[in-house]
């Protein structure tokens, strides 16, 4: 299976949250990006998007 | 029910649809302008004394104006960071989605199908309830901190 590019994918997603845990000061955890996300109305709608989009794909089958 | 058919995609949008009704409502719920909390805080007061929880607490001293610059700036790039990172998995999503075969290029719901399709009952039905339990709070404003 061609599960290299997934890893890369989640690496970097990882990695992100690592470097927001060790560097602290100003970069923002995964939280944080989601919070202010939703603090808009075009950041709702693409979570909300992407919600559906989960859960389409998973569960309709 | 066939993948992604009529059927079983009618049932997972009625499902988002009423997680996101109920959202709606739960949030119309817990506004302000309804929190007993709120009412009883700013009852007497005029509005330029209320409570205001997003103001800087006085008499705590200013930042120096070099670190907020390099919060800032760590901040633009952690976020520019982030934006990279889901877009590589959208990249990745979309690249083995239009290749074949599936058994070679796994898509995202073909690799969680391994673990959360038809035949896992009790994962499945645990991973329903957290995809619905997220679809109660993605849609909401986030409440602001005290």
């Amino acid at each position: 299976m061609n599960i290299v590019l997934w890893l890369v994918a989640a690496g970097a997603l990882g990695a992100c949250e690592v470097a927001s845990r060790r560097i602290r000061r100003g970069w923002p955890t995964a939280a944080q990006v989601l919070r202010s996300a939703r603090g808009h109305l075009a950041g709702r709608l693409v979570l909300v998007i992407g919600w559906v989009w989960l859960g389409w794909h998973v569960f309709a089958r | 029910m066939p993948p992604f058919g009529i059927e079983s995609s009618a049932v997972t949008f009625s499902v988002a649809a009423t997680v996101l009704a109920m959202s709606a409502v739960l949030a119309h719920r817990s506004s302000p302008a309804l929190d007993w909390r709120v009412r009883e805080a700013s009852f007497g007061q005029s509005p330029d004394r209320a409570p205001t929880p997003d103001r800087a607490p006085v008499g705590l001293p200013a930042r120096l104006p070099a670190e907020a610059i390099r919060d800032t700036s760590m901040r633009l790039s952690g976020t520019i960071a982030w934006m990279l990172a889901a877009l590589v998995f959208v990249a990745v999503e979309l690249w083995e989605l239009f290749h074949a075969p599936r058994s070679t290029y796994p898509t995202l719901s073909s690799l969680a199908n391994e673990v959360l399709g038809p035949g896992h009952r009790v994962v499945r039905a645990v991973a329903f309830m957290c995809w619905g339990a997220c679809g109660l709070i993605v849609p909401s404003r986030p409440s602001r901190r005290a």
